[in-house]
């Protein structure tokens, strides 16, 4: 009797699941991109304000985005091949180019898509979200600064690539409160009313 | 399909045999009067079966000694009933949406309150919108509660203190969900205890970090993943206690220390935070993690997707701004239609102000 209790109870649970089940036994799959034998290459792209991926040269005023819980963020992926796209691990870094100090490093799955041209691009739910500011320990300020972002991707296989390019996080036009908690002396908690003074790009005097 | 789901649980619950309320004893600690400190009191309520519960209690700091001089806190008791999912305790700075004044008249124990009850509106409710209190510094936090451990007993270490002003406004905030993976059987019930340090002299005071992950995605189509990332001090500093955050798909949670100069992940042998329970995860509060100038903790949360228990899938597509339609679970919500990445942590000395990294 208590059997047949629990087993109906089973079926119960069982009957309660959704349309999605979890398939762990189904196995990661593979998408190669390119040549898995020579060596991956990488560039760096990010997206805008839109959702838009842009290529990111260097010196490139990357928009500051705000996320739900507050802060502002630069969203960072890559373009890659001869590396498995859908293995693939990303990891941003957001780098202080006056001393190399790493500000914050964002590391997560992502996805590249095959383009047209052979190279694959971070799906846009899956590019790198780098928190830029507030950061209690800026020496400058963050936004309108040139930054350095390092970008890593490693397939599950060991296929890797890295790149470096100098940005400058930007806040849109007009947006006082960006700029307020992108200022060095921002402070979380404070008032943006008045806003800290700005004006603080430049490296600051080693020993000082 | 929310009451079916509901139908489910209580169906398959009460064969199987679910904890009684015989088996129960509630909590009981003592209340604080006077210099010993103060103590803030939950009223009891209920959570229905299959729903959640946010509120946010608003109080200010009592003037314990009657002077209106800062309050120095060295131990922190909590007790909670079994069911809760977080109580956190914040200052309050920026007030956006989320209006202490436009709270209900309650009481927490001896003290008047204010109350904004959030049910399990996430969509709603400013309750549960984290961007209302996105600059209040956490003081402390418990999210253990379970029938065989009630309390949180959280001892500073020696010589260092939470300051309190009198008058300084607090943001009482309580979590319970009342599902059979985190059941809220014997009704909510939250109290807290702040001692106040005995001793004479000024202490060292301890500084909070509060670190999340916000762009976080745990999809049926890539059901394990894992987000990291890293937040840095003002300066040298001892990490005294810590704890992780996320809900039901996590499956690991871990922190180590990190030197500011790395991207690559600090070594296993540095680990000195790990929950693999969501619904129950410990609280480290005996670390002594010695953090030099310019370093910071890096950490992981593990998370193995699964479908919703209470709601649908439709629920969570609904909700993922992306609309990927791959039942995606993002940032924020009650613990079946969203997720958490959140580290809680406790440093001394604190220096210039307490630390986010949003």
């Amino acid at each position: 009797m208590i059997g047949a209790v629990i087993g109906a109870a089973l079926l119960l649970l069982a009957a309660c699941g959704g349309k999605h089940d979890a398939s762990p036994d189904a196995g990661p799959k593979s998408c190669p991109i390119g040549d898995l034998a020579a060596p991956a290459e990488l560039e760096i792209v990010h997206l805008d304000a839109s959702d838009t991926v842009m290529q990111t040269r260097p010196m490139a005023q990357v928009p500051l985005l705000p996320p739900p819980q507050g802060g502002w963020i630069v969203l960072i992926g890559a373009r890659a091949r001869n590396i498995d796209g859908c293995q693939t691990t990303l990891t941003t870094a957001l780098v202080d180019g006056c001393d190399q100090q790493i500000i914050q490093v964002d590391k997560r799955p992502t996805r590249l898509e095959l383009g047209a041209d052979g190279w694959g691009t971070s799906a846009v739910t899956m590019f790198g979200n780098l928190p830029v500011c507030p950061q209690l320990t800026a020496k400058r300020d963050l936004h309108d600064v040139p930054y350095d972002v390092k970008v890593v991707v490693e397939d599950s296989g060991g296929q890797k690539a890295s790149a470096t390019l100098t940005i400058v996080p930007t806040c849109r036009a007009g947006d006082a409160l960006c700029m307020c908690q992108c200022d060095r002396d921002y402070v979380i908690g404070s008032s943006c009313n008045p806003p800290p003074a700005g004006g603080h790009g430049t490296c600051p005097t080693p020993g000082l | 399909m929310r009451r079916i789901y509901l139908t489910c649980a209580l169906l398959a619950c009460a064969p199987l045999g679910c904890s009684s309320s015989e088996e129960f004893s509630p909590w009981q600690i003592e209340d604080l009067h006077g210099g010993k400190g103060f103590s803030l009191r939950v009223p009891e309520f209920e959570v229905p079966a299959g729903h959640e519960s946010q509120n946010c209690y608003f109080v200010k700091v009592p003037d314990v000694n009657g002077n209106g001089q800062d309050v120095w806190i060295d131990r922190v008791l909590t007790a909670i009933n079994p069911g809760s999912h977080h109580v956190n305790v914040f200052r309050v700075k920026t007030v956006i949406g989320l209006d202490p004044a436009a709270g209900s008249p309650t009481k927490l124990g001896d003290y008047p309150a204010t109350v904004i009850e959030g049910a399990d509106d996430y969509q709603h409710s400013p309750c549960w919108a984290s961007a209302n209190w996105a600059d209040w510094p956490l003081i402390a936090n418990s999210q253990h509660a379970n029938v065989g451990e009630l309390e949180t007993d959280w001892k500073l270490p020696e010589n260092v203190a939470i300051r309190l002003t009198p008058g300084e406004l607090l943001m009482l905030q309580t979590h319970y969900v009342n599902s059979t993976d985190q059941p809220t059987q014997f009704g909510a019930k939250v109290g807290i205890n702040f001692y106040q340090r005995q001793q004479a002299g000024t202490p060292v005071e301890m500084g909070s970090l509060f670190a999340t992950q916000q762009n976080i995605r745990i999809c049926a189509s890539q059901p394990n993943v894992t987000y990291s990332g890293t937040c840095r001090f003002p300066g040298a500093v001892t990490v005294a206690a810590a704890n992780g955050h996320f809900h039901k798909r996590g499956k690991r949670f871990t922190i180590f220390p990190w030197n500011g100069t790395s991207i690559d992940h600090p070594a296993d042998s540095s680990m000195f935070y790990e929950s693999d329970t969501w619904n129950d995860p410990p609280m480290a509060t005996d670390l002594s993690v010695a953090e030099p100038a310019n370093s910071g903790i890096w950490w992981d949360c593990e998370y193995q997707w699964q479908p919703p228990s209470v709601v649908t899938c439709d629920d969570v597509n609904a909700k993922d701004p992306l609309h990927q339609n791959d039942c995606c679970y993002t940032f924020g919500g009650i613990t079946d239609v969203g997720e958490h990445c959140n580290v809680f942590l406790y440093y001394y000395p604190k220096v210039e102000s307490d630390v986010f990294c949003l």
